[in-house]
């Protein structure tokens, strides 16, 4: 019995260590420019031009050319130039980290040690968006004390489900809402209106609110962390937390992608998994709008 | 090509990394002071504030009172026409409701044309069939509006963000 219990234990180890050696073969910058272009392709404004998605088309079946800083640069300036018309005010902030991260891939592929670069520039792009994403929360009055999250419980419909299942809101509730906030942008309704909300909606929002903050605040300090100190070793591992905790309720795919994108040459030697964990959680994202169906199931069996 | 001669490495390799995320930086301090100062949408600019505040764009929303000799009417966002150059006024408006976003649509609401129908003063593309007599707006006060909720109460109010006031004759 005790030899068998060894035999699996042994061949577990070896099945982990071989995984661990397969995902360190993995070639990180090809990885990371097939994964952007994907970003870019799918995750654009609706304004992307036709040059742009043959340049990235081009890009993601043509090695050489997704090794290129000049695809790079160019598909800088192409997003640059697209976006610009709508106004940098009007541009969601995810576009500008997906332009800055094109950028330092431009330049990372003209050194003579990308991977080094690429580490270097991921780490501190990811770091410092966290850090202003903190920086904001933490500024908000309406964040801390749960007000935000609240209106975005009864509110928006990608949130309908979970508030529903687990907070309380009755059915329709989050619908007629927006129609009482159209109302009032439509100058119909002056005066203030009662909203429809759910019992434990306001608690949800502060444990929600302070949760994000943490969380966000260990995904900047981890990635903005001295190489040789022990949280810069576990950024990965903090938005992997991030992403599964996060994006079920509000699933900005775009947004995880090209987090999740930055942090394959971002990761450590380390982190010796991370590759394949990543595009593990690309693809698993890719299912986290359908935890709506998910909450709504949930919400009818407890209701 | 790469860059990176020996002499020129060490200098490349600690600046280069560095590029876009000083960029980043710059766009966000310029972000969070513009949200401050000019009343610019935590949710847009690249400052990394989305997912902070109520004040999203989408919520945001505008309302011209237009000013004759003597009447008014007023007009919010679905009350202007469509296309292009609107859309991108009403949004550059919305998103950071400055003195130039104000004049810039209030003055281009002052070249529409108007018409009398029922007593009332419509936009010329609303009214009876066959008018001809337009009339000519005095001025237009540009509000933008944002949303007040009261989480413990369970109350929704609009509070103003900033308002202007555009004068046909530019005074």
């Amino acid at each position: 019995m005790a030899g068998d219990l060894g035999a699996v234990v042994t061949s577990a180890r070896a099945r982990v260590s071989h995984f661990a050696s397969s995902a360190e073969q993995v070639d990180r910058i090809d990885l990371v420019a097939v994964m952007s272009l994907l970003v870019v392709l799918l995750h654009s404004p609706d304004v992307p031009t036709s040059v742009l998605r043959l340049l990235v088309i081009a890009g993601l079946l043509v090695q050489p050319i997704r090794r290129s800083p000049w695809l790079w640069l160019a598909v800088t300036v192409l997003r640059l130039v697209t976006q610009m018309p709508d106004g940098w005010s009007s541009i969601d902030n995810h576009q500008y980290l997906i332009t800055w991260w094109t950028l330092a891939l431009a330049f990372g592929l003209w050194t003579r040690d990308p991977e080094w670069t690429l580490r270097r520039a991921a780490r501190l792009l990811i770091g410092l968006c966290f850090a202003f994403a903190v920086l904001w929360k933490v500024l908000s009055a309406e964040f801390l004390d749960g007000t935000f999250l609240s209106w975005t419980l009864v509110k928006d419909e990608r949130f309908a489900a979970f508030s529903g299942a687990f907070l309380g809101l009755p059915d329709g509730a989050s619908e007629a809402n927006r129609e009482a906030l159209s109302a009032m942008q439509a100058g119909e309704l002056d005066g203030p209106l009662v909203v429809q909300t759910g019992s434990r909606v306001l608690a949800a929002g502060v444990v929600m609110a302070w949760w994000t903050v943490l969380i966000e605040l260990a995904v900047a300090v981890c990635y903005l962390s001295p190489l040789r100190l022990r949280p810069a070793h576990l950024a990965s591992v903090m938005l992997a937390i991030f992403v599964l905790t996060v994006y079920p309720v509000a699933a900005v795919v775009g947004f995880a992608w090209i987090l999740i994108a930055m942090s394959v040459p971002a990761a450590l030697r380390t982190e010796r998994g991370w590759p394949i964990a990543a595009v593990t959680l690309f693809i698993v994202v890719l299912g986290f709008p359908a935890a709506a169906f998910v909450f709504d199931a949930v919400g009818r069996l407890v209701g | 090509m790469t860059i990176g001669g020996a002499g020129e490495r060490r200098i490349w390799a600690r600046v280069v990394p560095l590029v876009a995320p000083a960029l980043l930086v710059a766009v966000g301090l310029n972000q969070l002071v513009l949200a401050h100062s000019e009343d610019l949408t935590s949710w847009k600019g690249g400052g990394f504030g989305m997912f902070a505040t109520v004040d999203r764009l989408d919520e945001r929303f505008i309302t011209l009172t237009v000013r004759f000799d003597s009447q008014e009417a007023t007009l919010t966002e679905g009350d202007l026409p469509d296309g292009d150059p609107w859309t991108r006024r009403v949004s550059r408006t919305l998103a950071m409701p400055d003195g130039a976003a104000m004049q810039r649509l209030g003055a281009s609401v002052l070249l529409l044309d108007w018409v009398r129908d029922d007593g009332d003063v419509v936009l010329a593309d609303r009214g009876p069939d066959g008018s001809t007599h337009t009339l000519t707006a005095e001025e237009v006060i540009v509000d933008v509006w944002g949303l007040d909720f009261d989480a413990a109460a369970g109350t929704l109010a609009r509070t103003l963000i900033a308002s202007d006031t555009v004068r046909s004759d530019g005074r």
